[in-house]
């Protein structure tokens, strides 16, 4: 579950990101935050992370409340939330298979555990095969699916993804937002940064709609023009 | 720390070390080079003290007995010299032992002898060694407030030269080292946080997926200890070498210094290798990857 309830975000410069922004993403909720550049969609991730912190209002990420948590928590609140970068972040000197392992050694399961579930997890996404392959030895679609895999592996119950499919082709853009649905079926709440409104409009879910900070629509079934 | 993580972060600790190329070797080599002059900076400093102790302990004070005494009663003030506060030891000196020595001093000088014509002209006299150089001079009072004794010699001018130099040295020797050590910490923790930049990606991604950051710092530390380690037992070695090389070489034959074997000082050499290693390379690695923990 996400809570925003009158959130106003100012970065140090003076850019204000957020104004009273509200909207709760109950769990298992499929949602797309859209928008044009700086209307605050990527701030709206990084509150949820807690990569940064808020002025004024509240935000609620699972049993989490980020006004008063502290530092030593912020791991944890993490744990429950998988991320999915536009650039994919995979450590270009460990495999395929160690770079969703490492995820897994984070949150200190055991060695057993790890060996049983990363094969299911790169199974899940369409890569039990490049398993012992490299990163750069994989295509942009490929490096995404691997990022999504290290994303879910600890099962987390929200998936952020920001711009996933902004650096692979419309072709794997479509497969990309199968993988969400699949995982979305499975009960994890899952949501889309993009500005891509045309695989917004294909996938028929809510969509939440942002400009210059403020909330400009919040309905199911695709964003303004 | 739990078992499991243990393994976890000693392998990636090793693995890092030995992986990283360059950077790797670059920290062991600054931390090596860094140790080994302090090492040398260390046998410097440990022979120069020698060498002043020495100097220290020749530094003696000489009480002449009045010539009134008899032998026995001179021989006597030895329990009143001995019983002097700071008094190490004394050594009677007769006026027949000084005579021979006074001989012997003039040789080639016969008809100097002859002219004596058998008179003793000496006095009984006092070798007296105090416990510390510092006390010589209120030794020297005190003996020569003793009766029977007519007459003290003492140099003082060498005395408090000695003193000087040896606390211009302790303090100079110990700004040296910690200014070397500031120094060797300085260049450690930047070699390191370089290294660190290469792999801020990795750290940032750790973040993301939930680390601590204590799991995060862990491999950096094994890592640290590594590097410590091992530049410490290099430097070891070649101060071993470069100290036997320059005894056997170059102050060979030099007899007006005094040189310490090695052996007498690998332990405590060992020990700061280790401890300055171990505690740079722990804590540069710590520190240098601080900045990349808060995000």
């Amino acid at each position: 579950m996400v809570l925003f309830n009158k959130v106003t975000k100012t970065y140090a410069n003076g850019t204000k990101a957020l104004e009273d922004v509200s909207f709760r993403i109950d769990q298992g909720e499929f949602v797309f935050i859209i928008g044009a550049s700086g209307a605050g969609k990527t701030t709206i991730t990084k509150l949820i992370t807690r990569q940064e912190a808020f002025d004024s209002g509240e935000v609620v990420v699972n049993k989490y409340r980020l006004k008063t948590l502290r530092n030593s928590q912020i791991p944890y609140l993490r744990r429950t939330v998988g991320v999915v970068f536009q650039d994919f972040r995979l450590i270009d000197n460990k495999t395929v298979y160690e770079n969703v392992a490492f995820a897994m050694r984070i949150v200190n399961a055991p060695a057993k555990e790890i060996r049983a579930r990363v094969p299911h997890v790169l199974s899940l996404v369409g890569l039990s095969h490049k398993a012992k392959a490299y990163p750069t030895q994989l295509s942009g679609g490929e490096q995404q699916r691997v990022a999504i895999a290290r994303a879910i592996i600890n099962s987390p119950s929200i998936l952020i993804a920001d711009e996933p499919t902004g650096n692979v082709d419309p072709n794997m853009s479509r497969e990309i937002m199968d993988l969400f649905q699949a995982i979305n079926d499975r009960g994890t709440t899952i949501i889309v940064v993009t500005h891509e409104l045309s695989l917004v409009r294909r996938m028929k879910k809510r969509v939440i709609q942002l400009d210059g900070g403020r909330i400009l629509y919040d309905k199911v079934g695709g964003g303004q023009e | 720390m739990k078992r499991i993580n243990a393994f976890y972060f000693i392998k990636e600790g090793l693995k890092n070390t030995f992986t990283q190329g360059f950077m790797g070797i670059a920290s062991i080599a600054i931390l090596l080079s860094c140790l080994v002059i302090i090492g040398i900076f260390m046998l410097t400093t440990e022979n120069i003290d020698l060498n002043l102790q020495n100097i220290e302990e020749q530094d003696e004070i000489v009480a002449f007995v009045d010539e009134i005494l008899t032998i026995e009663e001179a021989q006597d003030l030895k329990y009143v010299i001995d019983a002097v506060p700071h008094v190490k030891d004394s050594i009677f000196v007769s006026n027949e032992e000084a005579l021979k020595t006074f001989e012997g001093q003039l040789e080639g000088a016969e008809d100097v002898m002859a002219e004596l014509e058998g008179d003793n002209p000496l006095r009984h006299s006092y070798r007296i060694f105090v416990d510390q150089i510092e006390n010589s001079s209120a030794v020297a009072d005190s003996v020569r407030m003793i009766p029977g004794v007519i007459k003290v010699r003492h140099n003082e001018f060498v005395t408090n030269n000695i003193i000087s130099l040896r606390n211009v040295f302790s303090v100079a020797a110990f700004a040296f080292f910690i200014i070397l050590l500031a120094l060797s910490v300085f260049i450690i923790y930047n070699t390191i946080r370089l290294a660190t930049v290469a792999r801020r990606k990795e750290i940032n991604i750790m973040k993301f997926v939930g680390a601590t950051n204590w799991f995060i710092r862990w491999p950096f530390v094994i890592e640290g200890l590594i590097i410590g380690l091992l530049a410490a037992t290099l430097a070891y070695f070649c101060s071993w070498y470069l100290y036997t090389y320059f005894v056997d070489n170059v102050f060979e034959g030099i007899n007006i210094v005094k040189l310490l074997e090695f052996g007498a000082i690998r332990g405590r050499l060992a020990l700061i290798f280790y401890g300055v290693g171990i505690l740079i390379g722990v804590i540069g690695s710590a520190f240098a990857i601080r900045k990349y923990l808060r995000v």
